[in-house]
């Protein structure tokens, strides 16, 4: 990996590979398994160099990605159930003890709502997790997608919805 | 509402942190890349593999000049061979493929000669085809006259002209087939027993 086009392959992945990751993790929901997509993604792009040509750096990445995780996800999803095969997710579970300190209380909140995103049907979770990057607006995520933007906006307004509903009857029952 | 802002800022966060990799994502996909990241050079390979089928079909295009018209030379053989009357058989139909040609029974002069330069009247020494013969008109083919033959020829001009008619006569008569006459058994008369 000495030459220019491997140099700048290498800024690439110190650029988005974190950003890669998270669709990746968006579709499969196990670190170890949207890395493993990550890498693939990362090689396929190293052998075809499509993304040069690419108008948005980002859409486009994030589409090879999303494509790979999905298909990775169909090799090995007859065993792995969603949400509940991430040993991350489960140490962050992990850590609910009762303590008064308001920093455990808050990582608390916090994993809650990631299983919260977690535990949304992936079409309303993987544009909801692309709508957090500035770059992809709408209509970007439903060329990723491969569906219309107003598809897009009407599963993101559900998608936050129903987390909404969900933290605030989280909080109600921690309040009573 | 103030509620619903504190909720959506708290879901915007978690967003903003959600699928964090674990630490030296970046080296390990480049050391991955790095082992198995070979670029394929695809062009290279849509050459050579173009270069390779025109290879095999000029071979294949070389190979049917070579061979079709030596079988359609068999062919014409076999149809001057045979009666020309059967259509169905394999010499009709391989007669069908080759342009008509009027058939020529080559002369003995050209059999004996050797095999012209041409690829269509190029035959294999290992594959000989019918070899082609002259019609006879007299069979069998007229012979040399045996020695014996030449002294009766030469004792019958020492003859009188009456003893040579008959010598031709007699020998005729040798040419034609015997005549036998018809056997006459007459029964067997078996003597009465107790006469003698």
């Amino acid at each position: 990996m000495a030459t220019d086009a491997d140099a700048e392959f290498s800024a690439l992945v110190q650029r988005q590979s974190q950003f890669v990751f998270r669709v990746a993790y968006a579709v499969l929901l196990n670190s170890f398994d949207a890395e493993d997509a990550v890498q693939e993604t990362f090689l396929k792009l190293y052998r075809n160099s499509g993304w040069k040509d690419a108008e948005n750096e980002r859409a486009y990445l994030a589409r090879v990605a999303w494509r790979i995780a999905v298909d990775h996800k169909r090799r090995s999803s007859a065993s792995a159930v969603a949400g509940s095969a991430d040993p991350m997710a489960l140490d962050r579970m992990a850590s609910s003890d009762p303590e008064p300190d308001e920093r455990i209380a808050e990582a608390n909140q916090r994993a809650f709502i990631h299983v919260l995103i977690d535990s949304l049907a992936e079409e309303l979770r993987v544009p909801l997790v692309l709508s957090a990057f500035e770059e992809l607006n709408s209509r970007e995520i439903g060329k990723i997608l491969g569906v219309p933007e107003g598809t897009v906006r009407t599963r993101l307004q559900k998608a936050r919805q129903m987390l909404r509903q969900k933290l605030a009857s989280s909080k109600e029952v921690h309040c009573a | 509402m103030p509620e619903r802002d504190e909720l959506d800022r708290m879901i915007d966060a978690e967003l903003a942190r959600y699928g964090e990799p674990r630490v030296g994502l970046e080296q390990r996909i480049l050391a991955r890349v790095s082992a198995q990241g070979s670029r394929p050079s695809w062009p290279v390979r849509a050459w050579q593999v173009l270069t390779l089928a025109g290879a095999i079909a000029a071979l294949v295009f070389a190979m049917s000049i070579l061979f079709l018209p030596r079988t359609a030379h068999r062919g014409t053989g076999a149809t001057t061979a045979r009666s020309t009357s059967v259509d169905d058989s394999p010499v009709a139909s391989v007669k069908s493929v080759v342009p008509e040609t009027p058939i020529r029974v080559p002369h003995v002069k050209e059999i004996a000669k050797p095999a012209s330069s041409s690829l269509r009247n190029y035959r294999s020494p290992a594959s000989p085809g019918p070899v082609q013969r002259p019609k006879l008109d007299v069979f069998p083919a007229p012979q040399p006259l045996s020695p014996q033959e030449r002294a009766m020829i030469n004792f019958a001009r020492q003859l009188p002209d009456a003893e040579r008619q008959k010598l031709i006569v007699d020998q005729k008569h040798t040419e034609e087939p015997l005549q036998v006459s018809s056997i006459r058994i007459s029964p067997i008369t078996v003597p009465e027993l107790g006469k003698n």
